[in-house]
């Protein structure tokens, strides 16, 4: 959980990295952009713009994250741009990728009129927000002559422009494409790609829009333009980054875990909690009032906060769980519970966030509260109440959560509040917890049972396989079949073609048969064995050999 | 017994979705995609997803996502792709999923 740093492949293109989050959490996101390249008379790449921010991230996220390479220095004149560093994020698996955070790359440097030397221009840093930074510039054109412009940077949303010149940028097109260097004679870094750096003029760095290439025309050529730096609405900005383009070299990627999640038990309206005059709703406490623990303690409410949602205005990632009566054991909870995803529990000797109990039916989440408030009841130290006869904790005041609430607000203490016991985040006891509730809700914890397979093969010549199979577990459904030739698995089927054969032969309803062409048919002489084997387990259910002769036989079953 | 499950990724490299038994809530159901008899692919809907977390489907860890090397199907073609349950062989709610093909041909007259 400390920091982990990525790089940028050297040299290589489209250095794409990924990372899975495992601990939910508050991280620290930054990403540098890379330097532009140098010209060859001696100015010096822009240098890659600095983007930090905090961002929420849930357990299971997936990070790809896109490294800026350094530009090269020009071999004629003009470097290349600096590529942009990215940050993208995937909440469901992998299927779609969000951009989180992204910093442009300087410019590269240029040969300027006369052949003076010119400086890229940085890369511009974002405060918040999409887009801040200024973005490219196109650099100064020469004068005179026949070069072409620089090659605009790469951008995640559109490639910054081709400086202009008498030709075009050589660094065109192809230098463009997000997540690809450029690869002219002054090359932009991969990663965010910059551009091309042509001649004498730079190429513009790459970033969340690329940076624009410089002007060219000689005798002396503008400079790449930096890229623009990008962060996602769902960030907070780190710092103030107004200007700041402090990345020289490649360009540098860092993930850092800050915090866990704000803990933020909150119990529904009507939740019963238990105090020295019996069980009493929540809503009807008040500060002073003595509410008894699940070890029968007494103690004093010090606080009360409520979080009010007109509507159905609360986030659908904050909807209630709903532990239903009876879920944990006879009496527990006495009526249904119902509390934030995050509510820690105290069951089985374990303290458990009531979302990672869903079982759909007798822990149930998602559904919709009109005017749901939240109320939360705080001690002078974290503990454990019963909420509806349900050991639950109290309100745990992280710094900066008291605020998000509607309640008198009492100061945070300068010490972080310390939790009366570890959370379980998963792990075998977590795993026999939910399944003693599954089992309890009359569900099932087995996994699918796979049964002995009766099976043939009647047809193996080297090109075709056939046969049947059927699982006496599932003696109506299509058995799984891997074709397996010479131990490398060549096709997977379904044994589920109807064959009149075996429908007489009372196999079924006959609807068990298999029938494929091998893609390439085995190399004749030689020898070489075809199993059929049941995907599921690997258990091999028929096979034959050839011997390099050409005769078949049958091999036995596992 | 009832399968739940969805397919909200279908292409012609990328098969994606979730898979969820509501009887045995946390026993990851194993999906094979298919075309007719033909398996693609066999993966085990167990990958943590957040969107499923919140909407109550279990603790989340459902999520399942086959990809496809290229050319292992026709770009110029479409397919019904079939989503079962490895064992009983039943398919997710809509399965055979229409599949069109990605590139279209258009002659001029």
């Amino acid at each position: 959980m400390g920091t982990y740093n990525f790089q940028a492949a050297q040299g290589g293109l489209a250095p794409q990295q990924t990372a899975t989050i495992t601990q939910a959490g508050t991280y620290d996101l930054s990403a540098f952009g890379a330097q532009g390249g140098g010209s060859l008379n001696g100015g010096t790449g822009g240098l890659g713009a600095g983007t930090g921010a905090y961002f929420d991230l849930a357990a299971g996220t997936r990070l790809r994250i896109v490294v800026g390479g350094q530009g090269q220095g020009g071999n004629v004149n003009g470097g290349g741009g600096g590529g942009g560093s990215f940050i993208l994020a995937s909440t469901d698996g992998g299927a779609s990728y969000a951009l989180l955070l992204a910093s442009g790359g300087g410019g590269g440097a240029a040969s300027g009129n006369n052949g003076t030397a010119v400086n890229g221009s940085g890369g511009y840093s974002a405060t918040s927000g999409r887009g801040t930074g200024i973005g490219g510039v196109v650099g100064a054109g020469g004068t005179g002559g026949a070069n072409g412009g620089g090659g605009g940077g790469a951008g995640f949303n559109g490639g910054g422009a081709n400086g202009t010149g008498t030709l075009p940028g050589s660094g065109a097109g192809s230098y463009r494409t997000f997540g690809t260097g450029g690869q002219s004679s002054g090359s932009g870094g991969p990663g965010g790609g910059g551009g091309g750096g042509n001649a004498l003029a730079g190429g513009g760095g790459g970033g969340y829009t690329g940076g624009f290439g410089g002007g060219g025309s000689g005798p002396g050529g503008g400079v790449g333009g930096g890229g623009y730096s990008y962060i996602s609405s769902g960030g907070t900005a780190i710092g103030a980054q107004t200007v700041a383009a402090t990345r020289s070299g490649d360009g540098q990627v860092t993930v850092t875990f800050v915090r866990a999640p704000a803990n933020n038990p909150c119990f529904c309206t009507g939740t019963r909690i238990l105090t020295d005059r019996g069980a009493r709703p929540v809503e009807d406490l008040a500060v002073g009032d003595t509410v008894v623990t699940v070890t029968g303690d007494l103690r004093p409410v010090l606080w009360i906060g409520s979080r009010h949602y007109p509507g159905e205005s609360a986030p659908k990632d904050n909807r209630p769980v709903r532990i239903k009566a009876d879920a944990i054991e006879p009496g527990v909870p006495s009526r249904d519970l119902l509390v934030s995803p995050d509510h820690a529990l105290f069951l089985d000797g374990l303290f458990v966030a009531a979302g990672h109990l869903v079982n759909g039916t007798s822990i149930t989440r998602g559904e919709a509260v009109a005017d749901l408030t939240y109320w939360h009841v705080e001690l002078d130290t974290h503990d454990i109440l019963l909420a509806e006869n349900t050991p639950a904790e109290s309100f745990l005041a992280a710094p900066g959560v008291r605020r998000q609430f509607d309640g008198r607000h009492r100061p945070d203490a300068d010490a972080d509040p310390i939790p009366c016991a570890e959370r379980i985040e998963q792990g075998p006891e977590l795993d026999a917890l939910c399944d003693r509730l599954i089992v309890r809700a009359g569900l099932s914890t087995e996994p699918t049972r796979f049964g002995a397979v009766q099976a043939w093969l009647d047809k193996c010549d080297g090109t075709r396989v056939a046969g049947w199979a059927r699982d006496a577990a599932h003696p109506d459904a299509p058995v799984c079949l891997d074709i397996v030739v010479d131990g490398i698995t060549v096709a997977m089927t379904l044994a589920e073609q109807y064959r009149a054969d075996i429908a007489v032969a009372g196999i079924g309803d006959g609807c068990h048969g298999f029938d494929l062409d091998l893609d390439e048919p085995l190399a004749p002489d030689a020898a070489h064995t075809v199993e059929v084997r049941r995907s599921s387990d690997g258990l091999r259910v028929c096979a034959m050999a050839v011997d390099a002769a050409g005769q078949w036989t049958p091999l036995l079953a596992a | 017994m009832a399968l739940l499950g969805h397919v909200g990724t279908l292409t012609h490299r990328r098969i994606a979705g979730w898979a969820w038994e509501s009887d045995a809530p946390n026993v990851p159901v194993t999906v094979l995609v298919a075309i007719e008899r033909r398996v693609l692919g066999r993966c085990r809907a167990d990958r943590f997803r957040e969107d499923l977390a919140i909407e109550g489907l279990g603790t989340g860890r459902c999520g399942f996502a086959l990809d496809l090397p290229a050319g292992r199907l026709a770009l110029r073609r479409g397919y019904a792709i079939s989503v079962r349950r490895e064992g009983d062989g039943l398919h997710l709610p809509g399965s055979p999923y229409l599949l069109e093909p990605a590139i279209q041909i258009v002659r001029g007259a």
